[in-house]
């Protein structure tokens, strides 16, 4: 059954203009978010993933700019609209989780004020209500004596249950897109788990679409329906989780899941992607993956950004990935 | 929080016998007042006589012995001029200082945080820079000139306010001050506004300063990216995080505009502690040059402990102790 299409992002391009050159931060990337799914994007640093999600709220402050392209949520284009009507769409429909759980909270106002002012503002909530409403998703979030934790400061709780708070606020006035932006990067790996857990859990009873934007290919490949991979400001292939893991067809994303350190077998070295992103400033033509790539051609010089088909639900812009697709990564389920 | 407080009490009795020493002896190396009490004809008899009475012709130590312990029961002494307690004399004159300070330190807090947050919001905007360059010669501009550039524009020019003297006074829930007349608000405009002047330019710059600082913090763009108004964005969650600079500098800033208020006072004739002290130390009046510096002394550490309890209140973080 198709599900429908929650947001749709069209030729977004968001560049920063900066003393030595422009910047293409997001250079034209399209895709699309439907109801209830968990889209995973996943690429290096500075790969362009946290841009393209500040975009999506149009959070984008100077030098950076969003040159162009649509983003529709359910089929209003938020490019087309005022900063008035942009916040409430910000934090209401669309919300966000940031990476770092100890800079995200402001630590001179307490947990409660700074949740109960989403429910005020967004759900017109009366005090008394938002109050209790706050308790109720400090609750669900998991945080013990959710009472006595409103009256608390940041600094008086633990990074996983700081996040926690995060993810309270970011689902309190039910949004449709949860934007996370490496929720868990900065969080221990027993914290992280928790984490994860509670977010599935929360959004899938809600039926709640997430974009979770990490480095993590292999945390990624356990929570999303599909998958984006992102590099220097292009997305270069996306599908499905299963056909993108067992079968990635850029060479780009089969170095990523080879340098996932595996445990059963007897491994000396960890195998890496040699080489860096290219400067942003100074991007080639054709496969900008090209200089790192063990398979280029003449031809990568000049090719288009095209998606070729590999399989159902599955494109790459790599056209020598049809040739490819048929070679196993061997070690990663 | 109790316990705090009392501490300090306790550290502000320190520094007060600390600064009582230093001063005793400086004002000691100053000259001597019985030359300037006397005229320069006198014959040596009442010169010894008055060094005397003045208790003057005993050893430092023992003067300041004497000092001291009448110090404690709140005797300062009596004026060498005026033939009155010299604390009285002081003191009486400290709540207009005060009134002026206070006036300058709301005038500057008004104008400043405003104009701060707006320059550090919109930096690139035409009115910031206006801004930011009024700052720059605010904080360039001596008092004694801006003072009298005042009285010629707004006195002189235009004749809208008086340039001299408090003007009309009432009483206010046992407090008399001229903020509770239009007579005693139109004197206490201009000097007040000289002697914030500066405060008002140094604030903006702090303002901004802090303010910039903390927008590029990660959880301002959290309370956006929650969709929080500019309102909320600014107000609520930025301007608490820039207090923090802000309020020591204005606690530090009362005391001096409290305590080097001569100028403003000169120029407005202001009846306030300011004139006092210049005529007392022309005297070498010793009492109540005493009198005037450890009063001072003691409202510096006041309005610290006070700035201290406020830090506290805007960043919880901090802890008392």
């Amino acid at each position: 059954m198709q599900r429908e299409k929650i947001l749709e992002v069209k030729n977004l391009k968001t560049f920063f203009n900066t003393k030595d050159g422009v910047v293409k931060a997001v250079n034209g990337v399209n895709f699309n978010l439907k109801k209830g799914e968990i889209l995973g994007i996943v690429g290096e640093s500075g790969a362009g993933k946290s841009v393209t999600g500040f975009s999506l709220l149009r959070l984008i402050d100077p030098p950076g700019e969003i040159l162009e392209g649509s983003i529709k949520f359910k089929g209003q284009d938020l490019m087309k609209m005022n900063e008035r009507d942009m916040i409430k769409i910000r934090g209401k429909k669309i919300s966000m989780i940031f990476q770092d759980p100890m800079a995200s909270l402001n630590p001179v106002l307490t947990i409660g004020q700074q949740l109960i002012e989403v429910l005020q503002f967004h759900l017109n909530y009366r005090r008394k209500k938002a109050k209790n409403r706050a308790v109720e998703l400090l609750n669900m979030v998991g945080i013990s004596s959710p009472g006595k934790r409103m009256k608390h400061y940041p600094n008086q709780l633990s990074g996983g249950m700081r996040q926690r708070v995060v993810v309270a606020i970011a689902l309190a006035s039910d949004p449709e897109v949860i934007i996370a932006d490496e929720p868990t990067t900065a969080l221990d790996v027993t914290i992280q788990a928790q984490i994860i857990n509670l977010m599935q859990n929360l959004i899938k009873d809600r039926q709640t679409s997430l974009i979770f934007i990490t480095h993590d290919l292999a945390l990624v490949s356990e929570i999303a329906d599909r998958i984006l991979v992102m590099y220097a400001g292009d997305i270069i292939e996306y599908g499905s989780k299963g056909s993108i893991i067992s079968n990635p067809a850029h060479p780009y994303t089969q170095g990523l899941i080879n340098s996932i350190p595996v445990l059963d077998k007897n491994q000396k070295r960890l195998k890496q992607i040699k080489g860096l992103m290219p400067s942003p400033l100074d991007l080639p033509a054709g496969c900008k993956f090209r200089s790192r790539c063990s398979k280029k051609t003449d031809y990568c010089k000049n090719r288009d950004n095209e998606f070729k088909k590999i399989s159902n639900n599955h494109y790459s812009t790599c056209s020598e990935a049809c040739q490819l697709k048929k070679e196993l990564i061997a070690g990663v389920g | 929080m109790l316990i705090y407080t009392g501490k300090r009490i306790w550290q502000t009795l320190i520094v007060l016998f600390a600064v009582s020493i230093i001063v005793f002896i400086m004002i000691n190396i100053n000259g001597d007042p019985v030359q300037t009490l006397l005229p320069p004809e006198a014959e040596p008899w009442a010169v010894e006589e008055l060094r005397e009475t003045l208790g003057l012709n005993k050893p430092l130590y023992i003067q300041y012995f004497n000092f001291i312990k009448n110090a404690v029961k709140g005797d300062m002494g009596i004026s060498y001029y005026q033939q009155v307690p010299a604390l009285s004399l002081v003191l009486e004159r400290l709540p207009k200082t005060m009134e002026l300070a206070v006036a300058a330190i709301l005038i500057s807090i008004v104008i400043a945080i405003p104009a701060g947050m707006y320059a550090a919001i919109k930096p690139e905007s035409i009115l910031s820079k206006l801004i930011m360059f009024s700052s720059l010669a605010g904080i360039s501009l001596p008092t004694f000139l801006s003072g009298i550039l005042l009285i010629l524009l707004f006195a002189v020019n235009f004749s809208l306010l008086p340039s001299s003297g408090r003007g009309e006074v009432a009483q206010f829930l046992g407090i008399h001050s001229s903020f509770f007349t239009l007579d005693g608000l139109k004197h206490i405009i201009m000097p007040a506004a000289t002697l914030g002047l500066y405060m008002v330019a140094m604030l903006i710059r702090l303002v901004r300063a802090g303010m910039q600082e903390v927008l590029k913090q990660d959880y301002i763009l959290f309370t956006r990216a929650k969709g929080m108004p500019a309102k909320i964005v600014y107000i609520r969650h930025a301007l608490k995080n820039t207090m923090i600079p802000v309020i020591t500098v204005i606690g530090l800033q009362l005391g001096r505009l409290i305590a080097f208020s001569m100028i403003t006072e000169k120029i407005f004739a202001w009846p306030g502690m300011g004139k006092l002290i210049l005529d007392s130390i022309n005297r070498l009046d010793r009492p109540v040059i005493m009198s005037y510096i450890l009063v001072i002394a003691a409202l510096f550490a006041a309005i610290n402990l006070v700035v201290d309890l406020l830090y506290y209140y805007f960043d919880p973080r901090i802890e008392l102790g």
